[in-house]
């Protein structure tokens, strides 16, 4: 993706190597000292462009491969995360400059934002399917490129930026607002090529990025506090020192329109190294975002929990557990309560697990290499994030290497922050008796309870066979349904419970 | 005598009863197909399926409990698309419009379902609801007015126990038994 100024480019793709690129940009970073602010912006604006031909038969492979799990994609993935981040660098310092001096028109600043942040949102992404760590500075950069551009009238400036050789109109504030919403949407657990499409989309949505100044009281919000570094967009609740505010019912409506593209027999927006994805992957980014609307639906509900739940930091030791049964004789131990001691003793784990970093709906986990191998994805996990706190539960959706070379982030979809185990019974069918064992209850957020689910090891899942478990002094008979999750040696089934009398 | 210049006869195209032209282009045929697939697994055979009403009603009762309440209209449009005489899904929608607070979406359907089933029992009920929404400033909608077009009820299922059991786990979950 590129930023044009004067329309078309009319840069042929060259064939050039990782280190010819490198030594491009170094020497562009060299002689910028002596460009004037316009030709800063230009020559930025130019190296990106190039850099993006260059690599686009590279991106393109990579997508294909969709995992980046082998080494060689990995590397390639953090040399194309490493180069854009460099890039960023340069447009930082060409806003520094465009600012700097009287004589510089709104246009050029305008356009050195819309750089900057373009170019934040691209190192962002790449940051992420890098499995590298989010860069600690890189919301307060963010926040602070769209707090000049507000403070000297340019952020709704419309510009023509250049992303997969299209032309986009999108204002400063558009893709300050892309920039987050990557951030957002790609913390946890999201496929890179998912991250891709996702992306294509928010360029295609550029018109429907904006932000209002007041929250609207019936719509889901995620707000954001410009002056906050370490937070990017939130879902709002009163009180969060949000002073700027992004309703969802634009995205939804943009959402509706990629659906209703599907089926006409279109893949939205018909261009971008997203549009050649299979369409499963596709139908994943709709659910991350109709996942992501729900979220922020809830954050009223979640905020009056907020009492019960954990606080916890990025990059703490926590306490894991892998495996059903692991889980229900270690991670609900009362012996375990207090310590962050976690398991794996069964797969071979040997080091402190980190917590690499959160969202409401996932997490990440800082691995090393040789244990991350014994985790397989659709592992159960639970992970103790506090000290006296129950566990949250999950399944592992994705390994990635991180940055460090012997690394590896482990990607979490969560299933449930407050899960109950309890004992129960089944009946065994061959001797047609009850039969004692053992399961966690998982409260999903339907009032009328068919949300719920309970996670049973497979030997003890059988479709339709009553179980019975007894909650607060009453007992229930259980109907295992239809599986809603399974892994290795799991199930997660919906069920109907009938009150015995 | 010079003829007038050829003129293309345009495809013929097939509208939808939402009014939105049917992909009839085999190769857009193909990825709506393969959308419905993905997007609804449930479903092996997409075009069998969704003119089963019973069915497309215990999906989208699923999806409801898994929190998928948009691809359970977004279903229910689909199978309504493909065989627009199943009631029982229009009125799923009704409530799906009411229950959101779309008056637009309601507004939409109501002409549609008046013109397909003129005699309809539920009219009457659709017109006042309908009116309701439309009214500005008017209180968040009560889903208990809806409740018999819910696909649970209108499969005749009764869910107190289960909500008896989810208000139990809930107050268990504040703070969960140890071993």
């Amino acid at each position: 993706m590129t930023m044009s100024t004067t329309g078309p480019s009319s840069t042929q793709p060259v064939p050039l190597s990782h280190d010819e690129i490198v030594g491009r940009h170094r020497s562009l970073e060299k002689n910028m000292v002596a460009f004037k602010p316009r030709d800063t912006v230009n020559a930025v604006t130019q190296a990106l462009r190039a850099f993006e031909d260059a690599t686009r038969s590279e991106r393109e492979h990579l997508f294909k491969t969709g995992m980046f799990t082998t080494k060689v994609d990995q590397q390639a993935a953090s040399w194309l995360a490493d180069r854009y981040e460099h890039l960023l660098l340069l447009a930082r310092s060409s806003i520094t400059r465009a600012f700097g001096t009287e004589d510089v028109d709104n246009g050029l600043r305008a356009q050195s934002c819309a750089l900057a942040l373009l170019l934040s949102g691209h190192a962002m992404k790449w940051r992420r399917i890098a499995g590298c760590r989010a860069d600690a500075d890189a919301h307060e950069w963010t926040h602070q490129i769209f707090r000049t551009s507000v403070a000297f009238q340019v952020d709704a400036v419309v510009l023509q930026v250049r992303i997969e050789e299209q032309q986009v109109d999108a204002t400063v504030e558009a893709l300050y607002v892309r920039s987050l919403l990557l951030d957002r949407l790609a913390a946890g657990n999201v496929l890179p090529r998912r991250l891709e499409i996702l992306d294509n989309w928010l360029a295609a949505w550029m018109s429907a990025l904006w932000l209002n100044r007041s929250a609207s009281p019936d719509e889901p919000t995620l707000g954001i506090n410009t002056n906050n570094p370490q937070r990017g967009l939130t879902p709002h609740v009163a009180g969060d020192g949000a002073h700027l505010f992004f309703g969802l019912k634009p995205l939804q409506r943009q959402l509706d329109r990629v659906i209703r593209e599907f089926h006409l027999g279109r893949v939205f927006p018909g261009w971008g190294l997203g549009a050649q994805a299979p369409v499963e992957d596709h139908v994943g980014t709709i659910e991350i975002l109709e996942r992501e609307m729900i979220i922020v639906e809830n954050a009223q509900r979640q905020k009056a929990q907020r009492g019960k739940r954990v606080s916890f930091g990025t990059n703490s030791v926590v306490g894991v557990f892998f495996g059903f049964k692991e889980i229900c004789e270690l991670a609900f131990s009362q012996s375990r309560l207090h310590s962050m001691a976690g398991g794996g003793g069964e797969l071979g784990i040997r080091n402190a697990i980190n917590l690499a970093d959160v969202s409401e709906g996932g997490l990440g986990l800082d691995m090393m290499d040789e244990d991350a191998r014994k985790v397989q994805v659709g592992e159960l996990v639970a992970i103790r994030l506090e000290k006296g706190r129950p566990c949250v539960i999950g399944v592992v959706v994705r390994k990635s290497g991180l940055q460090r070379p012997t690394a590896t982030l482990v990607g979490v979809k969560l299933f449930s922050k407050s899960p109950v185990w309890s004992t129960m019974e089944r009946v065994d069918e061959a001797t047609n008796t009850w039969q004692p064992t053992e399961g966690i209850l998982i409260a999903g957020p339907a009032a009328d309870g068919f949300a719920d689910s309970l996670i049973v090891s497979d030997k003890t899942y059988v479709a339709n066979s009553p179980m019975a478990v007894t909650l607060g002094g009453q007992t229930f008979e259980l109907a295992l349904r239809r599986v809603r999750e399974q892994g290795s040696g799991w199930r997660m089934a919906a069920f109907d419970a009938v009150a015995v009398a | 005598m010079s003829r007038p210049p050829p003129v293309r006869v345009p495809p013929k195209q097939k509208m939808s009863v939402w009014g939105t032209p049917w992909p009839l282009d085999p190769s857009l045929l193909r990825v709506r197909l393969k959308y419905i697939g993905a997007r609804f697994l449930q479903m092996p055979e997409p075009r069998m399926s969704l003119r089963n009403t019973e069915e497309i009603l215990r999906f989208a009762e699923q999806m409801l409990d898994d929190g998928g309440a948009r691809a359970a209209t977004e279903l229910t449009r689909l199978a309504i698309e493909e065989d627009p005489e199943q009631r029982l899904l229009w009125l799923f929608l009704f409530a799906r419009a009411f229950e959101t607070d779309d008056a637009q979406a309601f507004a939409e359907l109501q002409p549609i379902f008046t013109a397909r089933f003129p005699a309809d029992a539920a009219l009457g009920e659709i017109e006042v609801l309908s009116q309701w929404l439309a009214a500005p400033g008017h209180p968040p909608p009560d889903p208990g007015r809806t409740a018999p077009w819910h696909p649970r009820a209108l499969l005749g299922h009764d869910g107190r126990d289960q909500r008896l059991f989810h208000d139990r786990l809930g107050q268990i979950a504040q703070s969960p038994p140890v071993r």
